[in-house]
């Protein structure tokens, strides 16, 4: 995948490429939309007293931001949401490999698309970018497309349901954040720090000895990203989700040249998720009788998460 | 209260912009490549908070013009 599993220097022209799309500046012009996107799902949910909150809202949401940011249509969220789970949740190989494939196919014909018609969208941007003075290659414009939708919407969407979860469990706090808006962005830190939900890999340069464990260079060294935001020495008392904790800064997004693109989207979404469920929907609660059921891997979350109001 | 930024250790994490609106910027790429600078009287607290913040080390507070070594907070 570029530019994720390359290193400097290759990875610093990929990026260079990229950064101006996920800036601050850039993200910050999302706002509207991406607030639009939440208020549309939450209309369908304000007539209901309760809903699945996987399947109404976490998933769809950073779904239908993605579709938006590519130009692809709103309309073919189901099939995407689909691809989605086949490739990142499938047990076999052969319907990951077949939802890749579909979603391979899916971005060569929009890049083919926009090449005779260009938009406002990523996919346009990218078709005018240049590398070491070159226009990429259609296997790299593929390349971006696929790793912006692997790497954006699973992330996200467990992020949400972890959130959502500890608020249900703790109306006092959600009561909190219902009074005072303000409190929603250092919440959000606050919420990064205790439930962060990838796991990294990164590749051993050198030799090493680290707490008596030998690692060789070339080795691929599997890091748990909770491991430094949940670590005691750093934060005190870790496990309290405390949203005046002045530390929050916690290394979620990671750090040096592979630091998360889209850790200002991300905070972005969650931060106007958060806003737009707690001014519109009443207190809710985890459904009486429902147990939310979560998963491991190297991508953490939640499989089904039943909220009341 | 003089603000240095080292622009080859910031890596757009963003955090001082987010901390301290009113002291630092980045430019469209997402990076800190402000220059050297004196913090505007008054804002000499919320520009510590948002260097403290960096998680690359990358912006140093000098305190005292004469200490021309500086400090890292």
């Amino acid at each position: 995948l570029i530019p994720d599993e390359l290193d400097p220097p290759d990875h610093t022209k990929y990026r260079a490429l990229l950064n101006p799309m996920f800036a601050p500046g850039t993200v910050s012009k999302m706002t509207q939309d991406v607030r639009a996107q939440a208020v549309s799902l939450i209309g369908r949910l304000a007539e209901q007293s309760g809903c699945e909150f996987m399947g109404s809202f976490a998933k769809p949401f950073p779904v239908s931001i993605f579709l938006r940011l590519m130009g692809l249509p709103l309309e073919q969220m189901a099939t995407f949401l689909k691809w989605e789970a086949d490739a990142l949740h499938s047990e076999t190989m052969e319907p990951k490999i077949a939802a890749i494939r579909a979603i391979h196919d899916r971005l060569i014909e929009a890049i083919e698309e926009r090449r005779r018609e260009p938009r406002d969208d990523l996919i346009s941007h990218a078709l005018k970018a240049r590398i070491d003075g070159r226009p990429l290659t259609q296997s790299e414009l593929v390349g971006f497309g696929v790793m912006m939708f692997l790497a954006g919407l699973d992330t996200v969407s467990s992020a949400l349901g972890l959130f959502f979860k500890h608020l249900a469990l703790h109306p006092e706090q959600q009561a909190d954040l219902r009074a005072r808006p303000a409190r929603i962005a250092p919440a959000v830190d606050e919420m990064l720090r205790a439930f962060p939900v990838v796991t990294t890999n990164r590749r051993v340069m050198q030799d090493v000895e680290l707490s008596g464990v030998h690692m060789k260079a070339g080795d691929w060294v599997t890091i748990q990203t909770s491991s430094a935001t949940l670590d005691p020495a750093e934060h005190a008392d870790p496990r309290r989700v405390d949203f005046d904790r002045q530390n929050k800064a916690s290394g979620v997004f990671a750090y040096g040249p592979h630091r998360c693109l889209g850790s200002h989207l991300a905070r972005l979404e969650l931060r106007i998720a958060l806003e737009e469920w707690t001014s519109r929907l009443p207190l809710f609660h985890i459904h009486p009788g429902s147990k939310p059921l979560l998963h491991g891997g190297s991508v953490f979350g939640v499989d089904r998460l039943e909220l009341a109001w | 209260v003089k603000i240095i930024v080292d622009h080859a250790r910031c890596q757009g994490h963003a955090n001082c912009v987010r901390l301290a609106p009113q002291v630092y910027e980045l430019d469209e790429e997402g990076y800190n490549r402000m220059q050297p600078f004196e913090v505007k009287p008054g804002m000499e607290a919320a520009a510590s908070k948002g260097a403290r913040s960096c998680p690359e080390a990358a912006i140093k507070v000098v305190r005292d013009v004469s200490d021309s070594s500086g400090k890292r907070t």
